[in-house]
């Protein structure tokens, strides 16, 4: 399969994955650290699980509160970010603050 | 967590976006409404539910216009059709959403006057009202005199086809204001039979005597009330046996100025159209466009003729000198005329006299020997001329690449002319252009509503008879024809509007502004559509390379949509096979 349109905003969210790379993100938490809004964060994780570079579950909350969805990078989705980063950083094609924190 | 009604907005938002979503989409809403709890600020939920239900409604509307893409199966009891929402209900209820849509539309005063606009050319093919709003005319008439409000009957004796009540209002606004006896110049212009004209014109001559309107109007009196001449004369006729007409029409070439008193009505105008609300472009520019009527042009012709003939006779008994002096009169009155002009017909009339006047000077000139200025004044025939030419071949007329720009009144690249201060905007090609766009959108408009009521009469007889489900069920063809009409209804409607908003800012600026520098295309855009496509007098039916392509790329627009639409009728079997997508939880 091909992989995914790697836009600046995509790999603000692999980034962001890449912090806790084995780790569980809610959307809300990966919204606040990538600071984009859910109109564009989720197309980008919709696009992330259809290339099966995501995968996602469901976790049961409290009586009354919705579930949550959890997204993890699968290790495609790792050595895909891995690189990614990699390459935009050594291009300087990078220029996100959130970036330069690493 | 306390839920607030923002928060509570929200949440419905994002619930109500993953019901009209595609089944495969659903599960990304529900992550969506999950994350939604848990968002902090009502402000920021809402925000967040926001952009989950763009997306949601972006998914919607993809899998509308392309079912089963990349492979998917067509979900036909998904998304916007999903659970109890069938099929032909959505498309009605777009459809009914669509059409509301349009209704907006006519709260923008532009489209309002538009649509008045561009069914002026239907409306005169068919014989349905007359262009020029007179029952209109009658009623600010009407309300002029309740408020004896002397500008306003003005406005409305300047437009009326009613001479004897043209006469009437007119006297009327001198009575209450005598400032306005200027006004008696503009109707006798425009009527002038009305037998007051001969009483009218000498109290006009104490304050303006050198005006040669007067004179042309006195001459055209005397003329209609020669003898017991039960009608007039055809104007080709000679003129010459009527000693009054002669006498009026010499002191009309002798007269230093020609004021048509078209400023003086011009700067009512505004004051009029804002306390009365009139906006009707046709009435108010068609009043300014009658400076000399054509009964003017042809006896200024006619005399000047006769000048010219006999300054030849002066010539052919060897009266030079006499017969340089007439050609010289015509050529003066000609350029007094064109100096001072400020319609097309007055222009005309300016340049006929002078191209005329020197075609003769320089035969004169040649005769003598005179090679050097036999050439100045075949120069001067031809400078005048040409113009000339342009105007009577429709100057006016939509002309590829007509984009001039007023060069001491005349428009030196298509050859046309330009009245003084004004410029092109557009220029004539595209106002043209402009016209049968609003021409061929208000057809497509009128025959689009024709079919939506046609459509909701169907519907609505149906839901009477069995239910609405029974009849969207009997009727599918009716859903269908309803959504294609009220998309197509949206579509002219906007095409319309932003056609014409162009020319009713121009129609602003120039009537409640006074600045007419470009109401040259909004004159070039009403003339043009006053006659349907084909019937455009002198101008033959051509085959027009833009028009068929985009009327092509309609027709398949209008045909993808058919087919879409056919596609997404479901039948219910397939439908409740695939109710539930099995990844929501």
């Amino acid at each position: 399969m091909k992989t995914p349109r790697i836009s600046p905003e995509t790999l603000r969210v692999l980034e962001s994955f890449l912090e806790r790379p084995t780790g569980w993100h809610y959307g809300y938490e990966l919204s606040r650290e990538t600071k984009l809004k859910s109109g564009t964060l989720y197309p980008i994780l919709m696009r992330l699980e259809k290339h099966k570079l995501l995968e996602a579950r469901w976790v049961a909350t409290q009586d009354g509160v919705p579930p949550r969805h959890t997204y993890r990078l699968t290790p495609d989705g790792l050595e895909l970010a891995r690189t990614q980063l990699d390459e935009a950083r050594s291009r300087w094609m990078i220029q996100q603050p959130a970036l330069s924190r690493g | 967590m306390q839920e607030m009604p923002l928060r509570q907005a929200a949440a419905l938002l994002l619930e109500y976006a993953i019901r009209i979503a595609p089944p495969e989409s659903r599960e990304w809403g529900q992550a969506m409404r999950g994350e939604l709890s848990f968002v902090e600020g009502h402000w920021a939920a809402l925000a967040w539910a926001f952009g989950g239900a763009r997306v949601m409604a972006k998914h919607a509307l993809i899998s509308l216009l392309i079912p089963g893409r990349r492979g998917q199966a067509i979900l036909f009891d998904g998304g916007l059709f999903a659970r109890n929402v069938s099929v032909r209900k959505a498309l009605q209820v777009t459809a009914a959403g669509l059409t509301l849509a349009t209704l907006l539309f006519l709260a923008a005063p532009p489209f309002r006057q538009a649509v008045g606009v561009s069914l002026a050319a239907w409306n005169e093919l068919l014989h349905i009202t007359g262009r020029n709003g007179q029952s209109r005319l009658e009623a600010l008439a009407i309300q002029a005199e309740g408020r004896r409000d002397p500008e306003g009957l003005v406005f409305a004796a300047a437009r009326l086809t009613d001479a004897r009540e043209s006469s009437r209002l007119v006297t009327e606004a001198v009575q209450l204001n005598p400032d306005f006896d200027w006004a008696y110049a503009v109707v006798a212009v425009r009527h002038p039979e009305i037998p007051e004209v001969l009483e009218w014109v000498p109290q006009l001559a104490r304050p303006d005597p050198q005006n040669a309107l007067l004179h042309i109007i006195s001459a055209e009196s005397f003329d209609i009330a020669e003898g017991t001449k039960p009608s007039r004369r055809p104007y080709w006729e000679p003129r010459e046996a009527n000693p009054a007409w002669q006498s009026a029409m010499a002191a009309a070439f002798a007269s230093p100025k020609f004021d048509d008193y078209l400023d003086r009505l011009r700067a009512l105008d505004a004051d009029v159209l804002r306390r009365y609300g009139f906006t009707d472009p046709y009435s108010v520019l068609a009043g300014e466009e009658e400076g000399l009527p054509s009964y003017a042009f042809w006896d200024c012709s006619t005399f000047a003729k006769s000048i010219l003939q006999s300054g030849k006779d002066l010539e052919a008994r060897g009266d030079r000198s006499g017969a340089v002096e007439k050609y010289w009169s015509v050529a003066r009155f000609g350029q007094v005329i064109d100096s001072q002009a400020r319609t097309d017909s007055e222009r005309l009339l300016g340049l006929r006299l002078q191209a005329g006047a020197y075609n003769e000077l320089r035969d004169f000139s040649t005769k003598g020997g005179n090679a050097n200025e036999a050439a100045l004044f075949a120069y001067l025939a031809a400078t005048f001329g040409q113009p000339m030419e342009s105007l009577r071949h429709g100057g006016t007329s939509i002309q590829p690449g007509a984009t001039g720009h007023g060069v001491s009144g005349r428009n030196s690249e298509s050859g046309s002319l330009a009245k003084p201060g004004e410029r092109w905007v557009f220029g004539a090609y595209v106002s043209g252009r402009n016209a049968l766009v609003l021409q061929v959108s208000s057809l497509i408009m009128v025959i689009l509503c024709a079919l939506l009521l046609v459509a909701a009469s169907v519907l609505i007889a149906g839901i009477r008879q069995g239910g609405s489900s029974g009849a969207a069920r009997n009727h599918p063809w009716a859903t269908v024809l309803a959504l294609i009409s009220a998309v197509g209804l949206l579509l002219s409607s906007a095409t319309i509007y932003l056609t014409y908003r162009p020319y009713w800012y121009i129609f602003q600026r120039a009537i409640l502004d006074g600045d007419r520098s470009q109401a040259r295309d909004l004159r070039e855009f009403l003339s043009a559509i006053q006659f349907p496509p084909g019937f455009d007098l002198g101008r033959s039916p051509r085959f027009d390379v833009p028009l068929c392509f985009w009327a092509g790329v309609t027709l398949l627009a209008v045909a993808g949509l058919v087919i879409i639409l056919l596609r997404h009728f479901p039948s219910r079997p397939e439908a409740n096979r695939l109710h539930n997508h099995p990844r929501v939880p």
